[in-house]
């Protein structure tokens, strides 16, 4: 930028000053000269006043004798002066009439010059006769030829002349007239000395007359008056013009001192503003404002110390950079656009910046930035910014608290010092029903119930005034006039300086605490499913009941509730409608005791009850068949009508036991004595239940030895086609003999085994006496076409089943479809355990499936549709009572018609009598087996039997197949 | 009364120191005098540069040239009798006429005189100029050159330092054996007769101008300070003139008309005093006049 020069008034001022006293130097030195000039002239003309002065005197030596050198000199001087006069500016200096008067003085003077010139001749002429005269008289005087009468003559014309010299009056012609007379007289021409005399005398008269006229005529020449008037004027000229000169140079001193006044003014002004200018200066550096100014070009120069502070970089390194080293990034072009475009227009722009600083922090500023226009030229950008940082993150936390004061679930009321209310957040609102604008002014007071008394609020404030802080339960009236139990925290704020701003009070409804808490409490203690009592609730109301009991001598009745096959609606028709059935049982249950009385869910399906205060065991039968009708009565749930039924053991105090796990341990025997007792029933705690306890421990420790020392052997259930009753296979039956227990039938040793996982190693034990079997007979020449082996569900549990028993039977070179696997229905039923895989895996590698006790569980045919099941077995119940139960009639022709419809085997147990096996066959059963045809038998007597037993027609040896070459 | 009548006029008489003797010297600009001298020798100022000042003023014969007229250039005759040049710095007029006030004033008229050099200063300049003058009026005058004024006024310097000591200059300082006692007497006469009326100041003339015939005509043709002043009262008057040097500068009065100084004296006695004088006395006058006879300064001659 090329910068302007320019003037400015203080410049303007000081060359206006010099220019000024310049002028005024100058003007003093014109006055000098002028009054030197004027000196000069007014010596001149003093001098040519004296000149006049001599000439005039001059005019009076009349008749003397004079060296006219002086006279000469003196016109000489006289005529120099006046040249030099007329060479003077005297028009220019003093004015036009000067040189006319000069010229005047010049005529004059010549003609006075003329007259000094006639003068000097006729004074020589007159003093050369008077000369003469004299010397002629002396002569006369002493000539005798002159008569007395001529001397005296001559004396009297002489005394005339002299009185002529002298100017003393006498008549001229009188004496021209002697003098003529005297020349005409005879002496006259006898002397021509005399004629001499008279001659001279005449000449002397005619000089003298030519003197007197000259010295008139000269001193009629006004030239003194005018040397007089030209001096007096131009005195006068000169006062005038010295008096201007001085007005004016008065005036320019004046001015002078006006300026120097002024001077000193702007410079007073300038120290002023210097100081203030100082002033604004400290104020600027130590503003807290940042303070930066740059020029056009956004180039910093200058910068002042919050600048450093808050931007971090120093005065050197900020000055004569552009301000954009402070940009962020973090605003958009528009934002700078925009101020651009204001400051484009010579506004003010102000607004906010995210600048950064040196570090790469950043920081927010409020700046204003003013074009600054000196002469309306833009020279500098002016920049006032405050580093609001600390300001918008405390906003942002402001803003925070204020989210968080409106949005939480507390409800927060703040006040003044003088506990009015000043601010109410939403949940107050929500709360209380009072909005912010109703209790502008007011009080917490409003909330005030009454349940406290003044007790309780004078200590709620002093505790308040003394330690800043108070919290309790309160109970308030809110808007709708309901009285609520709340907690209130109130906290006092607090200035630095320790002064009370503030009380902060924050509410919590304790409704929803108190009713969770009481729900809480309740469900410690209560079923949630049913709202029954839980076991531990059940457990401590026992021990208070027995202590009461003990005290009464009372007895007590502890009912252990099972319900029968809950597990299978549970699992066929869902948890939800096990959930309601239990709900509905529950129901009646609790409906059925007496309000003293408590029942307790402790299971799935377990419930414990005490009845109380009852006086014989009668009064608990009575309960107890209360009970299982009610339960009994069908319950319909959506669509289903269920049937259910319990099996309810009872214990009783103190004669069962008097302790809580002793009486309800008896009630559980019971319960199960009750359910092996075919349920539906209840059965009381007898010692006889536990002594079977513990024969079951006796079996299973006799069980673990059992298969080691060969205590098990199996025997043959043969089975038969009704058609012609020859024999078709046989089931394989497990038999043991403990030398301690003796024979234990499977029905009592089997679920132990399952129970401890020996049925695995048994179940294999018996497969493998199933092989051997069918080996041996083969051996001996006799055919079975199958073998029937139980397998229990608990075996199917164990992965690699099917393949143990596919290498088992490779192993004996036997085919595996000769060989039947079969399991209960409620195996199959039981989808908790049931493995479909299992099956097909089993069907795949060649055996033969087979549903046992079919008809007890909950199957539906269209079920067993799907499973690969090549035979079922019709449940020795429903054969029993055939021919003469229809119900089983009908049951039993349902399944085999059904069965055989299905592609399946039909086998009939327990078939006793040949009507039996008549209907069966009549019904279109293939197979039966039963006491009718056989007992299950050992060994070597089923050898014996297959022998007899065995078709002639049919080959006895199997051709050899090649599995069993291989073996 | 007679006598009181005698010491009337006596007292008139008894007048002031009459005459005064040259000064011993005047301040001079010995360069411009140099130039001036060769200009008053050189012939160039004439019109057809044959005539030079010193032809009419020869300075070793009392600045005169002795002829009653001089004569010009081509032979013409002037109008006067040519003046000395020495010692005229101390007229108070110059010219027989008094028509030029000193002595540049004069130098400028016979140079344009038709009569005498008839020359013009158009003419001289250049011509001055093409001669060699020029470097030396540069010198002498280093801002005007050569000019009418320069050329006038070294000749005028020139003449200023023709000054000529004489007896009578020396007896008027006290030095009683400069004059004879013969010349003594001829200057009382000269005093007492009324010569000195006249013929007074440093020059013993050049104070006044004098009618020519006062007590009778003097028969001349040529009216004098008339021709100047066309007043009639001036006719006839004539500038005094010097009386220094006079006994060489005959023949005598402005038209030459007497050849010998004592005719001179008598003639002046007899018109302008109206008095008989003796021979004695005129003789004396003569001797006296002769004491006015002075020497030339050192150098003043070519």
């Amino acid at each position: 930028m090329k910068p302007r020069i320019r003037l400015d008034n203080i410049t303007l001022l000081l060359v206006g000053m010099l220019l000024l006293m310049g002028s005024l130097l100058a003007y003093l030195v014109t006055i000098d000269r002028d009054i030197n000039g004027y000196n000069r002239y007014d010596t001149v003309l003093q001098e040519l006043l004296l000149l006049d002065s001599g000439f005039d005197n001059f005019f009076l030596h009349k008749i003397e004798a004079v060296n006219y050198e002086s006279i000469n000199r003196d016109r000489d001087r006289f005529e120099e002066t006046i040249s030099w006069l007329i060479a003077q500016p005297l028009a220019r200096e003093y004015g036009a009439e000067f040189p006319q008067m000069v010229h005047e003085i010049g005529v004059d003077f010549r003609k006075k010059s003329e007259a000094i010139e006639a003068f000097k001749s006729y004074n020589t002429l007159a003093l050369n006769s008077i000369h003469y005269i004299f010397d002629l008289r002396r002569t006369l005087l002493s000539d005798p030829n002159l008569s007395q009468e001529i001397q005296l003559h001559l004396d009297k014309i002489l005394f005339s002349l002299m009185q002529m010299i002298l100017g003393i009056q006498t008549s001229k012609e009188t004496l021209t007239r002697e003098l003529e007379n005297l020349k005409k007289s005879p002496a006259a021409e006898a002397s021509p000395n005399l004629l001499h005399l008279i001659n001279h005398s005449l000449s002397l008269t005619e000089a003298i007359r030519y003197l007197n006229e000259t010295t008139r005529r000269a001193g009629q020449i006004p030239l003194h008056s005018k040397i007089d008037r030209l001096k007096e004027s131009l005195h006068l000229a000169y006062e005038r013009k010295i008096f201007i000169e001085k007005v004016i140079a008065l005036l320019f001193f004046v001015l002078t001192f006006i300026l120097i006044v002024i001077l000193i003014g702007i410079s007073r002004r300038a120290r002023q503003t210097h100081q203030r200018l100082q002033a604004f200066m400290y104020a600027v550096e130590n503003s807290d404002n940042t303070v930066v100014m740059t020029d056009p070009d956004r180039t910093i120069v200058y910068v002042n110390e919050a600048f450093e502070k808050s931007t971090g970089y120093s005065r050197l390194e900020a000055l004569g950079q552009n301000t954009r080293i402070l940009k962020s990034g973090k605003q958009d072009r528009r934002h700078y656009d925009e101020m651009n475009r204001i400051l484009n227009e010579g506004k003010k722009w102000q607004g906010e910046f995210i600048n950064k600083r040196k570090d790469g922090t950043l920081y927010y500023e409020k700046a204003s930035i003013v074009p600054v226009f000196v002469d309306g030229r833009l020279t500098n950008y002016l920049a006032i910014k405050l580093d609001i940082t600390e300001y918008i993150l405390q906003q942002q936390k402001l803003k925070l608290s204020a989210a968080v004061f409106e949005n939480a679930q507390e409800s927060i009321f703040i006040t003044d010092r003088t506990s009015r209310i000043i601010a109410v957040n939403q949940a107050f609102t929500a709360i209380t029903g009072y909005v912010e604008e109703e209790l502008e002014g007011k009080t917490p007071n409003i909330l005030k119930s009454g349940y406290q008394d003044e007790t309780f609020y004078r200590k709620m404030w002093e505790k308040i005034r003394d330690t800043g802080r108070w919290h309790g339960k309160i109970y308030n009236r809110i808007k709708s006039g309901e009285i609520l139990p709340m907690w209130l925290t109130v906290s006092s704020l607090y200035d630095e300086k320790g002064n009370l701003l503030n009380y902060i009070g924050m509410l919590t409804d304790l409704r929803e605490i108190i009713q969770n808490q009481e729900r809480a409490e309740f469900l410690a203690y209560h079923d949630p499913l049913t709202d029954l009592p839980n076991r531990a609730y059940f457990e401590e109301h026992l021990f208070h009941a027995i202590e009461l009991a003990k005290r009464k001598k009372n007895i007590l009745a502890i009912l252990f509730i099972d319900l029968d096959r809950f597990k299978v609606i549970n699992d066929t028709l869902g948890h939800d409608v096990g959930d309601r059935l239990l709900k509905v049982v529950s129901e009646r249950m609790r409906t059925t005791l007496r309000k003293s009385d408590m029942i307790a869910r402790v299971g799935g399906d377990e419930f414990i009850a005490v009845i109380e205060s009852i006086a014989t065991a009668e009064e608990t039968t009575y309960v107890c068949e209360k009970l299982l009708k009610k339960i009994a009565e069908p319950i319909r749930i959506a669509s289903h009508t269920l049937n259910v039924s319990a099996s309810i053991g009872v214990s009783l105090f103190p004669d069962n036991g008097s302790t809580i796990t002793d009486l309800i341990k008896n009630a559980d025997n019971a319960m199960y004595l009750a359910k092996n007792m075919g349920k539906n029933n209840f059965q009381f705690f007898m010692p006889e239940l536990s002594r079977m306890m513990h024969r079951r421990l006796d079996i299973e420790q006799g069980l673990n030895k059992a298969l080691l020392q060969e205590e098990f052997w199996v025997t043959f259930q043969p089975q038969y086609r009704l058609e012609d009753g020859s024999l078709y296979g046989a089931e394989v039956l497990l038999r043991w003999k403990s030398p301690t227990l003796g024979i234990v039938p499977p029905d009592e040793f089997i679920p132990v085994a399952e129970e401890t996982g020996r049925i695995h190693e048994i179940g294999m034990y018996v497969f493998e006496e199933a092989c051997k079997t069918l080996v041996t007979l083969e051996k001996m020449g006799l055919f079975l076409e199958n073998i029937s082996v139980n397998v229990s569900s608990k075996q199917f549990m164990e992965k690699g089943l099917p393949e143990a028993f596919s290498e088992r039977v490779a192993f004996y070179g036997l085919s595996p479809e000769r060989i039947t696997i079969e399991m209960t229905e409620s195996y199959i039923m039981d989808t908790s355990t049931y493995d479909d895989t299992m099956l097909h895996t089993l069907k795949r590698l060649g055996f033969k499936i087979s549903v046992d006790d079919f008809g007890t569980g909950y199957s539906s045919m269209s079920y067993l549709k799907i499973l690969p099941i090549d035979s079922i077995k019709i449940d020795k119940s429903f054969i029993t009572d055939i021919p003469h139960d229809p119900n089983d009639n009908a049951i039993a022709k349902a399944i085999i018609v059904l069965s055989n419809s299905l592609g399946y085997h039909v086998v009939a147990e327990g078939i006793e009598h040949p009507e039996q096996e008549r209907f069966l066959l009549e019904q279109g059963c293939a197979f039966g087996q039963g006491y009718h045809y056989s007992r299950p038998i050992d060994l070597e007597r089923f050898i014996a039997f297959v022998r007899t037993k065995s078709p002639s027609s049919r080959p006895l040896l199997m051709p050899p197949s090649p599995a069993k070459s291989a073996v | 009364m007679r006598y009181l009548l005698l010491l009337f006029f006596t007292l008139i008489l008894a007048a002031d120191e009459m005459v005064r003797p040259l000064p011993e010297s005047i301040p001079l600009d010995s360069r411009k005098v140099a130039l001036g001298k060769r200009l008053f020798h050189d012939p160039i100022l004439s019109g057809d540069g044959t005539i030079a000042c010193a032809d009419c003023h020869p300075l070793d014969r009392g600045g005169a040239d002795g002829l009653p007229l001089s004569f010009g250039v081509e032979g013409r005759r002037g109008s006067f009798n040519t003046p000395t040049v020495l010692n005229a710095v101390f007229n108070f007029r110059q010219f027989w006429d008094g028509r030029a006030r000193d002595l540049k004033e004069q130098a400028e008229g016979p140079i344009t005189n038709p009569l005498e050099m008839d020359n013009s200063f158009e003419k001289l300049i250049p011509a001055l100029k093409r001669s060699g003058y020029r470097p030396i009026f540069e010198r002498v005058y280093p801002k005007e050159g050569v000019t009418k004024e320069t050329v006038l006024d070294a000749i005028a310097e020139f003449e200023k330092s023709l000054i000529t000591p004489s007896p009578f200059d020396r007896y008027l300082r006290g030095e009683k054996g400069a004059m004879t006692r013969r010349q003594i007497e001829g200057y009382r006469l000269f005093r007492n007769k009324g010569c000195i009326l006249c013929h007074h100041g440093v020059n013993l003339g050049g104070t006044l101008f004098s009618k020519f015939g006062i007590v009778g005509s003097a028969n001349s043709r040529e009216t004098g300070r008339y021709r100047v002043t066309e007043d009639p009262k001036d006719k006839y008057y004539f500038k005094v003139p010097t009386l220094r040097n006079v006994a060489l500068t005959a023949p005598y009065f402005h038209d030459g008309r007497t050849e010998d100084l004592k005719s001179a004296v008598a003639l002046m006695a007899r018109l302008q005093l109206g008095r008989l004088m003796t021979d004695e006395e005129i003789d004396k006058i003569v001797a006296f006049l002769n004491a006015l006879t002075g020497r030339l300064p050192e150098g003043s001659l070519p």
